[in-house]
């Protein structure tokens, strides 16, 4: 085959330098806002380590229910020596997971205790209570430990599927189900919407508020559609909402468990009494 | 051997400090050169075994305490430059959480402990096992190693805390800081650490590095005869560090005060008849687990919770440092 020659209208260079423009703005709030409901996904973590593995054979629910109950005694104990016994099995548990899952963990912990301890600056500084910046730091440290360690390993999905078996009613546990289901795809959609907007604007924006309510804006009419959707597959399938019980069976986890909460819960009665 | 604050004057303090930032920085360098994602995180656990074999105190002649450090331990498994680094995260955090070595004097205690100990260690052990021993040669090279790694730290010590009283005086001719000088504070330091606590290090050092290089032989890489595959795995290594961390309590049957880690309202009782100065006035660090103990726990449990508590720690701050470690072998063949 012969060479074809290049028409003279594209041999011809047409510099094109478009404004230079900043889209801190659409990063910051537009898409970030995306991603952090993308975080409410259904899919189960993997369990990349032996705690994770063994933890999962803890029921989701209970496992909510004994954060919870670790918070509370964390956030009610007046002995610290409770919360450096908590702190100290969070960090072991902590320490045997990949890194990637630590670091994940404890940026978010450790900036909630540094944010705790320089709202609490101003006590030490002006009415000498040295040990209160420390004391509030620590308890939201631990806290954080906890609450983020259960979410990375926990699927909102396992968690939500659970309630049933604590007697909630399943309106809730289905208004919460499809809530978290829905957060997670728009979450989805926002995100390819504005990644596909940062790659195809072009030039100055002057108008980033517009940019991004467009953004905002199809994502609620998605969110209606979805909604829509939902409420006519389940009409033609003739589901009603509610959903039947699990059975949870005991297991040895299950039980070492329990057995690690009811000794947390003698540990913050002893300890409060020694005080 | 934890220096306290205020024993050695701040610019002593500060010319150990400045002396260890080349060192941290080439050690760091040539752990980020030779060690795997793998095996920086592997670095944790073999700091925990430095961690703990300091909380096993041991009694001593003269009614002090001491402790084997372990830094020839690790220099044998990972390199000197890893042990530096290991050993003086373990410093740094006995100094922080538990008040266990002073702040300011962490540079002085990181240079003896973490830089003379491993090094000079691992420079014997390689002096006698020459370059390819037997295992009994190999044995008796890293019990001979971390002995003498440890007397050499000691005498280190020793030389910071004695030139105090000829440096630093008040009007009257008083230290300001330590106030024993050479010729007591020699003898002092070197007489237990050669006939008790060299040989806890050497004997530590020998049963450690044999049981790591049979159950997790692939984290052996400074000796060239421990490396290899095979083993228990690293299960078995942290299932040792498990038990280690239960048996901390033992530290505690040893009573007394190690010799120099008095504190400023002890060290008018041990001959010296005054409290120096610089001791009576100096920096004070309110460490939030003071002496390993818990308020309200009984001490066995504090101990053992402190053991928990800093092994966490290690292992966490090595399993993030690993993230910026070249990826291990299966990983990068992968990608």
């Amino acid at each position: 085959m012969g060479q074809r020659e290049l028409p003279q209208w594209l041999t011809q260079s047409a510099p094109y330098d478009p404004p230079t423009d900043r889209d801190g703005y659409l990063r910051r709030n537009v898409l970030r806002l995306a991603q952090t409901l993308e975080v409410f996904r259904a899919e189960t973590p993997a369990a990349s380590s032996a705690v994770d593995r063994l933890l999962a054979r803890v029921p989701a629910p209970l496992r909510l229910l004994g954060v919870v109950l670790l918070v509370a005694l964390v956030a009610a104990a007046r002995n610290m020596a409770l919360v450096w016994l908590v702190l100290a099995v969070a960090l072991c548990l902590l320490a045997l997971r990949p890194p990637q899952t630590i670091r994940a963990v404890l940026v978010p912990a450790l900036a909630v205790a540094l944010l705790s301890a320089l709202v609490n600056l101003p006590a030490a500084l002006f009415l000498g209570q040295t040990e209160a910046p420390l004391r509030v730091a620590t308890k939201a440290f631990v806290t954080l430990l906890l609450v983020c360690g259960l979410s990375r390993s926990v699927a909102a999905e396992e968690l939500l599927g659970g309630f049933a078996a604590l007697g909630l009613p399943p309106t809730f546990t289905l208004t919460l189900d499809l809530a978290v289901r829905d957060l997670a795809l728009l979450g989805a959609e926002a995100t390819t919407l504005s990644e596909a907007l940062e790659l195809r604007s072009v030039g100055h924006n002057h108008s980033k508020t517009a940019s991004a309510a467009g953004v905002l804006g199809m994502v609620f009419l998605r969110a209606q559609r979805h909604a829509t959707a939902q409420a006519e597959a389940m009409v033609l399938r003739g589901y009603p909402g509610a959903s039947g019980s699990r059975r949870v069976r005991p297991s040895v986890a299950m039980l070492l468990y329990l057995l690690f909460l009811a000794l947390a819960v003698g540990a913050f009665v002893y300890l409060e009494a020694a005080l | 051997m934890h220096i306290p604050d205020n024993y050695l004057s701040p610019s002593t303090d500060a010319v150990l400090g400045v002396a260890m930032v080349p060192i941290w920085g080439y050690c760091a360098k040539k752990v980020h050169d030779k060690l795997d994602a793998k095996q920086v995180s592997f670095l944790g656990m073999a700091a925990a075994f430095s961690f703990l074999l300091m909380m096993f105190n041991v009694p001593l002649p003269g009614g002090t305490t001491g402790h084997a450090v372990g830094g020839t331990l690790i220099a044998l498994l990972l390199g000197p430059e890893a042990a530096c680094l290991a050993v003086s995260v373990a410093l740094a955090i006995q100094a922080v959480i538990f008040g266990d070595g002073g702040i300011l004097a962490l540079g002085a205690n990181c240079f003896n402990m973490a830089f003379v100990l491993p090094f000079v260690g691992m420079l014997v052990y390689r002096a006698i096992a020459g370059t390819e021993p037997n295992a009994t040669r190999r044995r008796v090279a890293m019990f001979i190693g971390a002995y003498v790694g440890l007397a050499v730290a000691a005498l280190v010590a020793a030389i910071e805390f004695g030139i105090q009283p000829l440096l630093f005086t008040d009007a009257a001719g008083q230290a300001l800081y330590c106030p024993y000088p050479l010729s007591v504070s020699i003898p002092a330091m070197l007489i237990p650490h050669l006939l008790v606590a060299g040989v806890v290090e050497g004997v530590a050092t020998v049963a450690i590095y044999e049981f790591v290089a049979n159950a997790a032989p692939e984290y052996v890489v400074a000796t060239p005869e421990g490396r290899g595959n095979g083993g228990g795995g690293l299960a078995w290594v942290a299932g040792l560090v498990a038990v280690l961390a239960v048996a901390t309590p033992l530290g505690l049957i040893a009573q007394g005060t190690a010799w120099g880690e008095w504190g400023a309202d002890e060290i008018a009782e041990t001959g010296a008849g005054f409290v120096p100065a610089g001791m009576a006035n100096g920096f004070e660090w309110s460490a939030v687990m003071p002496d390993y103990s818990f308020g309200g726990l009984p001490d066995a449990v504090a101990y053992i919770l402190s053991a928990v508590v800093g092994i966490a720690c290690l292992v966490i701050i090595f399993k993030l440092l690993s993230l910026a470690a070249k990826p291990s072998a299966p990983a990068a063949a992968a990608a």
